[in-house]
């Protein structure tokens, strides 16, 4: 009930920031213009075809995927989350983020007008962090354990963002570029780029669903989930080259957004409990709602003035977050 | 006497150290078996071994099948394992954590029977009234309980506990144990249970395995092993007779 409840309220915060992000901008439109320029594919005046233009070709597909890829950070972080059992894992934490930064950065640094380059080459850039991160909490005879692959993440993430750094002090013509696209934004982008992530995305989700029980046994430790007959290597790993994926086609059309993936899973923990099953659902819904509306503040809250990147806006808000979950966990113990 | 369980010349090494050193032991249907010894003779190593987390040298049969060739899910339908401080997770109440038990039988029986099995497990280890307290809030006593109802809720024919009563005051453990023994009569269960207190094991066992230095020192019946010579040789005390000051404790 409750779960049902919270699940209606996040799809009607998505529709409802949809559908006002259709609306808002530097041209405001009525809501009837709206639902008219989507429903009629042929516009016959100026006025409707510019309308049409802006609506549909414009603002609906960076609201699609504001969601889309919103929701997946969020499923990236809670995967992340329940196979490390650490409530500060997140995919900016761990590495994924900072893989597919250092992928862009060398792009950029190869060549500074590669903008289409980029979104495959910061994909395989997290999931490659994510396996390296794998491989280096394996240990020889106990497989890999959660506090390893914390401290692998938190290492790896060191190395790759300081190999970013040197790269960006080497090249500084393409440091403008990488600034940009590391802030996060979802400006620009069009029904191309959701199109070529949404499958990753979906399939992934889905795929996270089906190892939603054996990620609950898990919390119980490795034997006792052992002895429950949960294969702990494959669904850790599985679990983490899924976060990774995820990850991955999130940050390569929308550049590092942080915080979705540590914040969401959190606030919806305390709402709906810690099955992964209602949580991965409800995060991907949470993640979702939460990008659409900080990507309309984020368009809107500067007026004529331009706008904001959104992971700007979802950094400002997670940082406090962050620092009232360390509170918490100093008050715990 | 069915043995359930059966290992053979066990020889497991961690490190440098040979932790097991051909290590033999059989679990009967309808007894309750007490691995005792002193710290790092090799107890949990060998509940490890013969829950199927550890593969070592040696043989593991359950029900006369190599327990090395089961699928992971088919063995945790015949036996359920309880490791020292099992962790709850944070969150759960204890009806989640029951349910967790049947994770071995998910697919293969209507939802109705888990729920059942779930209400009749919570029901049996009296945790029933607590099925929606979050585990976070329980005492030692009623937590332990929550995770034997979380074994028992796989429907095992082998029970094996790590230290179940360890962490709990005297009258926790009488309860405990008394209950592992009923339910062992009752289910005709194969179970083993790792104890540290010589009194608890020698009125709840009803049979005795003394491991010393990875090696078993003494098996059988409570009263051929818990004799002076084999304490004394494995945990270098002497056993002095009864006397005033000694508190002996019943419920």
């Amino acid at each position: 009930m409750r779960f049902g409840a919270l699940a209606c309220v996040l799809i009607l915060l998505t529709v409802g920031g949809i559908a006002a992000s259709l609306a808002l901008g530097s041209v405001r439109i009525a809501l009837p213009d709206v639902l008219h320029a989507l429903t009629d594919a042929e516009p016959q005046t100026p006025e409707a075809k510019a309308r049409r233009t802006i609506v549909y070709d414009l603002r609906l597909p960076r609201a699609l995927l504001a969601a889309t890829v919103g929701g997946a950070l969020a499923v990236s972080g809670t995967l992340l989350q329940g196979v490390m059992r650490n409530p500060l894992a997140a995919p900016n934490i761990v590495g994924l983020t900072a893989g597919a930064g250092l992928a862009a950065t060398i792009v950029l640094a190869l060549r500074h007008d590669a903008i289409n380059a980029l979104p495959p080459c910061a994909f395989v850039g997290a999931i490659g962090a994510g396996l390296v991160v794998y491989a280096l909490s394996i240990h020889p005879t106990q497989g890999a354990s959660p506090v390893r692959m914390v401290l692998a993440g938190v290492a790896v993430t060191a190395v790759l963002t300081a190999i970013t750094t040197l790269l960006m002090v080497l090249n500084p013509t393409s440091v403008q570029s990488v600034v940009l696209w590391m802030s996060g934004t979802l400006n620009g982008l069009m029904w191309r780029e959701l199109w070529a992530t949404l499958p990753y995305i979906v399939v992934a989700t889905v795929a996270a669903l089906a190892l939603a029980r054996p990620l609950d046994l898990l919390q119980l430790g490795d034997d006792h989930a052992r002895s429950l007959g949960v294969r702990v290597e494959p669904v850790r790993f599985g679990t983490v080259a899924l976060a990774a994926v995820l990850c991955g086609a999130a940050v390569s059309v929308a550049g590092m957004i942080g915080f979705v993936g540590l914040v969401v899973p959190h606030l919806l923990r305390f709402i709906v409990g810690p099955k992964h099953l209602t949580l991965i659902i409800a995060s991907a819904l949470g993640g979702a709602a939460l990008l659409v509306l900080a990507d309309l503040a984020a368009r809107t809250i500067r007026g004529d003035q331009g706008e904001l990147p959104a992971g700007i806006l979802t950094a400002l808000l997670g940082g406090p977050y962050f620092i009232f979950l360390l509170h918490r966990a100093r008050l715990i113990r | 006497m069915t043995a359930r369980l059966t290992a053979t010349d066990l020889r497991v090494t961690l490190g440098p150290n040979e932790v097991l050193k051909g290590v033999s032991i059989e679990l009967h249907a309808g007894e309750v078996h007490a691995l005792i010894g002193p710290n790092g003779s090799g107890k949990s190593t060998l509940m490890r071994c013969l829950a199927g987390i550890l593969r070592p040298k040696g043989a593991v049969q359950l029900d006369g099948r190599a327990i090395a060739h089961l699928a992971p899910r088919e063995r945790a339908r015949v036996l359920a394992f309880m490791p020292q401080r099992p962790d709850a997770p944070p969150g759960l109440c204890v009806r989640e954590l029951v349910e967790l038990g049947r994770f071995p039988h998910r697919g293969r029986c209507p939802a109705a029977h888990h729920d059942t099995t779930v209400c009749a497990c919570m029901e049996r280890c009296g945790v029933e009234t607590l099925c929606e307290r979050s585990t976070a809030t329980l005492s030692g006593g009623e937590l332990q309980r929550a995770f034997l109802a979380m074994a028992l809720a796989q429907d095992p024919s082998v029970l094996l506990l790590d230290e179940p009563v360890s962490a709990l005051d005297v009258g926790h453990q009488l309860d405990a144990l008394a209950l592992l023994r009923e339910l062992t009569h009752e289910r005709d269960l194969a179970a083993a249970v790792v104890l540290h207190d010589l009194n608890l094991t020698s009125r709840f066992a009803d049979r005795v395995t003394l491991l010393h230095a990875g090696e078993v020192l003494a098996t059988g019946a409570p009263s051929d092993v818990l004799t002076s010579a084999h304490v004394e040789r494995a945990f270098g005390v002497r056993v002095l007779p009864p006397d005033e000051r000694t508190l002996r404790f019943q419920k």
